[in-house]
């Protein structure tokens, strides 16, 4: 081979050398230079990873903080990745058989890259997943709420299926009850999906707040016993009551049956109110104890002073027809408040005048009381500027003013506590609120307490009575409105009742909604029940 | 002479440190693997603990001791007649 061969292979090679670099270095300075932030990322992807953790929703524990209202449990969820299925027909089939529902979204989303099969499965259902042994299906470890008492379900409320609170404490309490989340960065190696090189926290989160109730849960649970007692007992349609302690404003019981059980696949949502708070009745003559107040405060009458009930159960004042329950002739004023007589309770009204309404708004009625729960009835009092000649005689005997439950405790616990205003609380942690100075005077007080006792003595109130406890308490009985008339079968049964022992002393509140029993008043349906709760409480309470 | 055997040693010295410093990074992420691993057997015990303490309060159902102690212990619930308080000496 000549030596001009050798040189011309020579550099042939050396070209082919020189031209492979070329391509090397071109290829480098695209991947280094002209996409860097392209592979970068990429890069980034693989070995980095963000991860969130939420932490688990708090609990929620009533006023012993031992007893829990509401906590966590693990359920499992059911998935598949429609596009990557092995045996897309057995899928069908048994999609078909057992999850019907799945069946359907999987022909509507066929190329999808995740889709549930069920979320919180059911025993049963987790069962027939694990029978087929399909690696198509994957199971994922989810955490869902329970609540241990399913009569408190009314007042906690409940979640949805991704533990955001829709009801209740739940839905009140709900940024409290899920805290925030934590974000780490992870740097890992890219083959291995279980370790990494260095952890970095990019967002601190907070944790989730246990909240503690000033409920009693095993009172609660006994109030309950005794208001699905008297549903039943009188053919009710609803019954509601609640406890407080005057003391301090702790509501200790506060509960409405029939309720749902957030746990129970058959959820109702009509039952998933807290009646006692959302509902506002007009509720009748137990408010008369309000307007004797107001009178006595004002001082337009005394106790002792002769009223004349007319001796009928008809009569008409200033052209407007009054009826009452039972006829009475002339009785002293706290008479016709123990014997619940309209007719005696609306002449005295009339010397009050519009003064009757700043008396009800100073007692707390017409405004929301706002304990933490959701739709919070506020109440209506009718204002003098719309009044009949009617209204100032509807109003003190409980019609034209509307109120909840919650709002009737909260004026007896102002009575109980010696004319301070008392502010319920539901929360533990939230502050006592009294008022620094009582909003009526010590004598009114004394008075009206005088009259509530002769009410258990002798009055409408004698099935309150509780050996060795002094019992302050008064009924009602209202007719509802029903399409913008009243409706004389449908009635609502109102007792309210102060109970003291020396320093002990709560106040309770009953309501029976609708009850098909024959001549039926709050003194012979919603007392008892009053009454079984009480003594259920007192001996809970070791107050004996 | 001297000059190579200078070179021989200074290069493995510094092949000796690039050892160390390789085995050094390898044992840490050894450890912390092994951390790691401990953290999370950690996170699984805890998260168990939680479902055990669960699962103890989802048994508290009044319902159910109501009815254990009234079926199977022949308990009743006590009336106020049943009870009095003894006066204090």
């Amino acid at each position: 081979m000549s030596s001009r061969t050798i040189r011309s292979r020579a550099a042939l090679v050396f070209f082919v050398g020189i031209g492979c670099y070329a391509i090397l270095l071109c290829n480098l300075f695209v991947i280094q230079i002209l996409n860097s932030s392209f592979f970068s990322s990429l890069g980034s992807h693989q070995y980095r990873l963000t991860i969130t953790q939420l932490p688990d929703r708090g609990p929620i524990l009533d006023r012993t903080g031992t007893d829990y209202l509401a906590t966590n449990r693990s359920c499992i969820s059911a998935f598949i990745i429609p596009k990557q299925m092995h045996n897309p027909e057995a899928m069908y089939t048994f999609l078909q058989e057992q999850f019907p529902d799945a069946c359907k979204r999987l022909n509507n989303h066929k190329q999808s890259s995740f889709m549930y099969i069920k979320r919180r499965l059911t025993e049963q259902e987790l069962q027939a997943i694990k029978a087929i042994h399909s690696s198509d299906i994957h199971l994922l470890e989810e955490s869902s709420r329970f609540y241990p008492l399913p009569s408190a379900a009314p007042l906690i409320g409940f979640t949805d299926i991704d533990n955001v609170g829709r009801a209740g404490i739940e839905q009140t309490c709900n940024e409290l009850l899920t805290g925030t989340p934590m974000k780490m960065l992870l740097e890992k190696d890219a083959r291995s999906g279980y370790f990494y090189f260095h952890k970095e926290l990019q967002e601190a989160g907070t944790q989730s707040v246990p909240i503690q109730l000033t409920i009693d849960s095993t009172l609660q649970f006994l109030m309950d016993e005794e208001l699905a007692a008297a549903c039943k007992r009188y053919c009710a349609k609803e019954a509601s009551a609640l406890i407080i302690n005057p003391d301090n404003g702790d509501i200790l019981a506060l509960s409405s049956y029939p309720y749902t059980n957030p746990d129970d696949p058959q959820f109702d949502f009509y039952y998933t109110k807290q009646r006692a708070v959302t509902e506002q009745y007009e509720l009748g003559s137990v408010l008369k104890v309000f307007a004797a107040l107001a009178a006595l405060e004002q001082k337009i009458v005394t106790p002792d002073e002769p009223i004349n009930c007319k001796n009928s159960t008809r009569c008409v004042i200033d052209g407007r027809p009054i009826t009452t329950w039972t006829a009475h002739g002339i009785l002293p004023f706290s008479d016709v408040i123990a014997f619940s007589n309209n007719i005696g309770i609306a002449q005295v009204a009339k010397r009050l005048g519009p003064d009757i309404v700043t008396h009800y708004e100073r007692l707390g009625f017409g405004k929301k009381v706002g304990i933490p729960l959701p739709a919070e009835a506020p109440g209506f009092i009718n204002p003098p500027s719309k009044w009949s000649a009617q209204s100032i005689i509807s109003l003190s005997y409980g019609y034209e003013i509307s109120a909840s439950l919650l709002q009737l405790a909260q004026a007896f616990s102002l009575i109980a506590h010696d004319g301070s205003f008392v502010c319920p609380r539901l929360l533990l942690t939230d502050p006592i609120r009294i008022s620094e100075q009582p909003l009526y005077s010590q004598e009114s007080i004394a008075s009206i307490k005088d009259i509530l006792r002769k009410t258990t003595e002798h009055g409408t109130g004698k099935r309150a009575k509780l050996a060795g406890f002094d019992v302050m308490s008064k009924t009602g009985s209202a007719n509802t409105l029903v399409n913008g008339a009243y409706d004389h079968d449908k009635n609502i049964y109102t007792a309210a009742a102060i109970i003291e022992k020396g320093s002990y002393k709560r106040v309770i509140v009953t309501c029976i909604k609708e009850s098909n029993v024959e001549n039926a008043f709050a003194s012979t349906i919603a007392m008892p029940v009053l009454r079984r709760i009480a003594e259920k409480m007192v001996i809970h309470e070791r107050a004996l | 002479m001297k000059k190579i055997i200078f070179i021989t040693l200074f290069i493995s010295t510094h092949i000796g440190f690039l050892f160390l410093h390789i085995h050094k990074q390898m044992q840490f992420i050894k450890e912390s693997f092994a951390k790691q691993k401990n953290e999370q057997l950690l996170a699984k015990t805890t998260q168990e603990k939680q479902a055990r303490h669960n699962e103890l309060h989802a048994l508290h159902n009044k319902q159910d001791i109501k009815a254990y102690a009234e079926k199977k212990l022949d308990l009743k619930p006590v009336s106020m007649t049943q009870l009095h308080r003894l006066p204090h000496e």
